[in-house]
């Protein structure tokens, strides 16, 4: 009677069961974004009717420009913080990557896809050393992190002798690839979105993130070991920032050794607005994407309602922490009903 | 005379009735014990009078006086206490901090005065007998029974009239419970009204004036002590009379060698310890309160490093290879933890996640890393069927279980990872007596497939029904090793006192 494994059902049976369970899977997901999708159609709802020009192709065309950096970030963010982490050096680590694309490029003359490697390669290197840090010395990653954008910004400096230096045409092409106006970038972003989200409710890997955010000691005494899961996870955000270093250097065709100052903070805002929580053990791929453009909506229809530095800011804050009390306050009539 | 607390027609549901209609009497001076099943509502009672939850309907009084907390402090504020069956204590503080941790003792200016603390918490140990135990030291260091019994002390510290004890001795030794039924007489005499939550039959039949009976969260009976039976009690339990002749159907017959260790030294709590255990075999690890038995089982499974040992599986030497549970679990050693909430759930995912956490690597991982939701599924749904689970659906919250409905979870995910070696830490801490001889069968049933089973358990009763043999720790050391047929309670408990510092 006790018998380990299950035994598959018939496949017939096997076939429908998978069927509704991935049509009840997909459910979720969407049920999980409507509160934000309504947000959203709220958002351009007000700024279409209050403004003159935000249903104009240009505003399109700003936001669909602006959002791919920040979505790369965003997912990797999303990550370290279902693990209960955060990672505070996203920013400078994609401007000291940045920072090598340019060289490459410019100084060594590499072709694009080398220096693109390089770039990537380099935003890796800075999250394995974060996620080695933070697991072999049982280090914050707060404190960690917190050390690496230090770090990370001073050789960002160094790699570009402190100067803005136009890269010139080869990087812009990154761009030029088009469709329906939208580019190469976007498609990428939208594809890291579908694979961060995929890999999240779909792989094993996935799950043992859910763990460890909700229980590590529980995780690592049923046999896994938190350590390289952890140590990845800060990987994977370190490629995704260099990833979105090439992003912002195509769209500026140049390098910038204070790029991506205070990304690591938007970002954040943008996973938490998407209800990923910063307790750990939860959270959405998905939805990060949904938090990022309601950013990026907020701050292109306050700009073109002609609204100061200021009250942008004032607004977004507010913004950011009505999405947190109302996640709150969803997620606690759920578990007052014993579910998820 | 009022009732010191009378309640009348409590009802609260969830995602389904978990309370209906509950009336109930508690007069001072007197112990009123709850029993039912996992799941009957005992908690969800009793929480209600503590202030913790609040019911859907329903009235109570409170020396007449009509009383509904909306909190737990207003319940204090009225003398109710209660002691939680899960554990609640804050591991980075000190046990001092943590028994007066929402009255410390301070100045003025509002430091903490420390020697009042620690003088204040020295009596509140003493009285359970923990005088031993350093007051500043933090509370993460402690076994289960120890954590327990500091929170039972807590609750004894504070002057209240009633004061609600839920499964207060699920997981200490019958030593340790004896000081506790001595301070609960004492607390009687001085006229506080008890309710008291044990799985443990006969310990209510000796501790309470009345018992009341809940079952699917209506209470059928309330009866004086001497009008009923152990039998009667688990017959109104669950409404049916149990037959425990499955419990030991017949002698299993030990197989060669599975386990053997070696010399297993892991300072200060583990000290040489060697034994072997043979497929087909259950091995029991008995012994006081903090005399090494969970270190012993944790070091052995790399959950803590050791300092010298040498572990042989099926006779190869395994030692170099193990040094992480992670190691062991790949090895097929399996380790059910003595503490379900800090150390074994997932508390706020579902049931399901919980089943499966140990399979994840193994039977539910796909081509690519892909995750079998499919199987974890049916796996899940398969495990809360066999371990009759009280649960709304495998998507209902672990936290939202009852404690034993949360012990069977994790028992559950050790036995759908199908290992060799299951070492159970208080394999049945707060499961009722019906599931008790369930799981016991489920052990056996592991074990006469040729597998072994090591558990360690403060419940003396559980061993002797359960094990083949039984080793007895003192001090860190495996003093002696006793086999069935051939053993005393007193030999036992007498091994376990032996290498005791007078
Ligand atoms: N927050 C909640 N959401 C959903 N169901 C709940 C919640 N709290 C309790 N329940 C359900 O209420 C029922 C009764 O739980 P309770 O904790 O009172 O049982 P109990 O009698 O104390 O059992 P045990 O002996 O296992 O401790 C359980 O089936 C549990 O699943
Ligand atoms: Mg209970």
């Amino acid at each position: 009677m006790l018998k380990g494994a299950v035994q598959p059902d018939s496949p017939a049976a096997a076939g429908a069961a998978k069927a509704s369970r991935r049509k009840s899977q997909a459910r979720e997901i969407l049920e999980g974004c409507l509160g934000l999708l309504v947000v959203l159609v709220i958002l351009v709802a007000f700024f279409g009717f209050s403004t003159a020009h935000f249903f104009s192709l240009t505003t399109f065309d700003s936001i669909a420009n602006q959002i791919p950096t920040a979505v790369l970030i965003a997912v990797g963010m999303t990550y370290v913080l279902i693990i209960a982490g955060i990672d505070l050096s996203v920013g400078s680590v994609l401007a000291v990557s940045g920072g090598v694309l340019g060289i490459a490029i410019m100084r060594w003359h590499w072709p694009l896809w080398a220096a693109a490697l390089a770039c990537t390669g380099t935003g890796g290197l800075c999250g394995l050393i974060n996620g080695a840090l933070t697991v072999r010395f049982r280090l914050p990653s707060f404190i960690v992190t917190l050390g690496m954008l230090e770090a990370a910004r001073g050789a960002a400096y160094l790699v570009t002798n402190s100067q803005t230096q136009y890269i010139g045409s080869e990087i812009a092409k990154v761009n030029d690839v088009n469709l329906f106006g939208l580019s190469l970038p976007f498609f990428l972003a939208v594809i890291v979105v579908i694979a961060g989200q995929l890999v999240l409710s779909g792989t094993i890997f996935g799950r043992y993130l859910i763990g460890i955010g909700t229980n590590e000691e529980a995780v690592r005494l049923s046999g896994i070991a938190p350590g390289p899961v952890k140590v990845m996870v800060f990987v994977l955000s370190g490629v995704l920032a260099g990833l979105a270093a090439i992003t912002y250097c195509a769209r500026l065709a140049s390098v910038d050794p204070n790029a991506g100052e205070g990304f690591e903070l938007s970002a954040i805002a943008a996973v938490v607005i998407g209800g990923t929580s910063l307790m750990g053990g939860r959270g959405s791929v998905v939805n990060s994407f949904f938090g990022v453009l309601v950013i990026s909506v907020l701050e292109n229809g306050l700009a073109q309602l002609g609204a100061q530095e200021p009250v942008k800011r004032l607004v977004t804050g507010a913004v950011i922490i009505a999405a947190v009390v109302v996640d709150f306050y969803r997620t606690r009539t759920r578990a007052k009903e014993g579910l998820r | 005379m009022a009732p010191l607390l009378q309640t009348e027609g409590l009802t609260k549901s969830y995602a389904g009735p978990v309370l209906s209609d509950v009336s109930f009497e508690l007069q001072p001076g007197e112990v009123h014990a709850l029993v039912g099943e996992n799941g009957a509502g005992k908690s969800t009672f009793c929480g209600i009078v503590a202030g913790l939850r609040t019911p859907d309907s329903g009235r109570m009084w409170l020396q007449g006086r009509p009383y509904a907390p909306a909190n737990k402090r207003v319940a204090e504020a009225h003398g109710v206490r209660i002691v939680l069956q899960e554990l609640n204590l804050i591991e980075t503080l000190s046990v001092s901090e943590n028994l007066f941790f929402d009255q410390l003792p301070h100045t003025l200016g509002g430091w903490i005065s420390r020697a009042s603390l620690r003088e204040a918490a020295r009596n509140a140990l003493g009285r359970v007998g923990l005088s031993e135990l350093d007051p500043d030291a933090p509370v993460s260091g402690l076994g289960i029974g120890q954590k327990q019994l500091v929170e039972i002390a807590a609750g004894l510290a504070r002057q209240c009239r009633l004061l609600i004890l839920d499964e207060p001795t699920a997981a200490l030794t019958p030593a340790d419970a004896e000081r506790l039924f001595l301070q609960i007489q004492k607390l009687k005499d001085a006229g506080v009204g008890i309710i008291y939550i044990s799985h443990h039959l006969e310990e209510v039949l000796r501790l309470a004036d009345r018992v009341s009976v809940l079952r699917d969260g209506r209470r059928v009976a309330t009866r004086p002590r001497g009008e009923l039976t152990a039998d009667e009690m688990i017959r109104l339990m669950v409404g049916r009379a149990l037959d425990d002749t499955a419990a030991r159907a017949e002698k299993r017959s030990a197989g060669p060698v599975l386990l053997e260790v070696q010399n297993l030294s892991a300072p200060p709590r583990v000290r040489e310890v060697s034994f072997a255990l043979h497929r087909g075999e259950i091995l029991g690890f008995a012994g006081l309160m903090g005399a090494g038995r969970t270190e012993t089982v944790r070091a052995l499974f790399g959950a803590d490093p050791r300092q010298t040992g040498k572990i042989l599986l099926d006779g190869r030497d395994v030692t170099a290879g193990l040094h992480s549970p992670t190691d062991a679990v790949r090895l097929g050693i399996g380790f059910l933890t003595e503490d379900r909430k800090s150390q074994g759930l997932l508390l706020d995912k579902p049931v399901r996640l919980n089943i499966s956490l140990a399979q994840l690597n193994g039977d539910l991982r796909g081509p690519a890393g892909a995750l079998r939701r499919q199987r974890e599924v049916a796996a899940a749904q398969t495990w809360v069927d066999r371990l009759a689970i009280r649960c709304a659906s495998i998507e209902q919250i672990a936290g939202s279980l009852s404690g034993g409905n949360q012990q069977k979870a994790v028992l559950a995910r050790w036995l759908y990872r199908n290992c060799q070696v299951l070492i159970c830490d208080e394999p049945t801490r707060g499961i009722d007596v019906g599931a008790k001889s369930e799981i016991y069968r489920l052990l056996d049933q592991f074990a006469r497939e040729g597998k072994g089973v090591l558990v360690v358990s403060s419940d003396l009763k559980e061993l002797l029904a359960l094990c083949d043999r039984i080793a007895v720790i003192s001090a860190g050391r495996l003093v002696e090793t006793f086999e069935r047929g051939k053993w005393t309670e007193d030999q036992i408990m007498s091994a376990a006192f032996s290498e005791m510092k007078v």
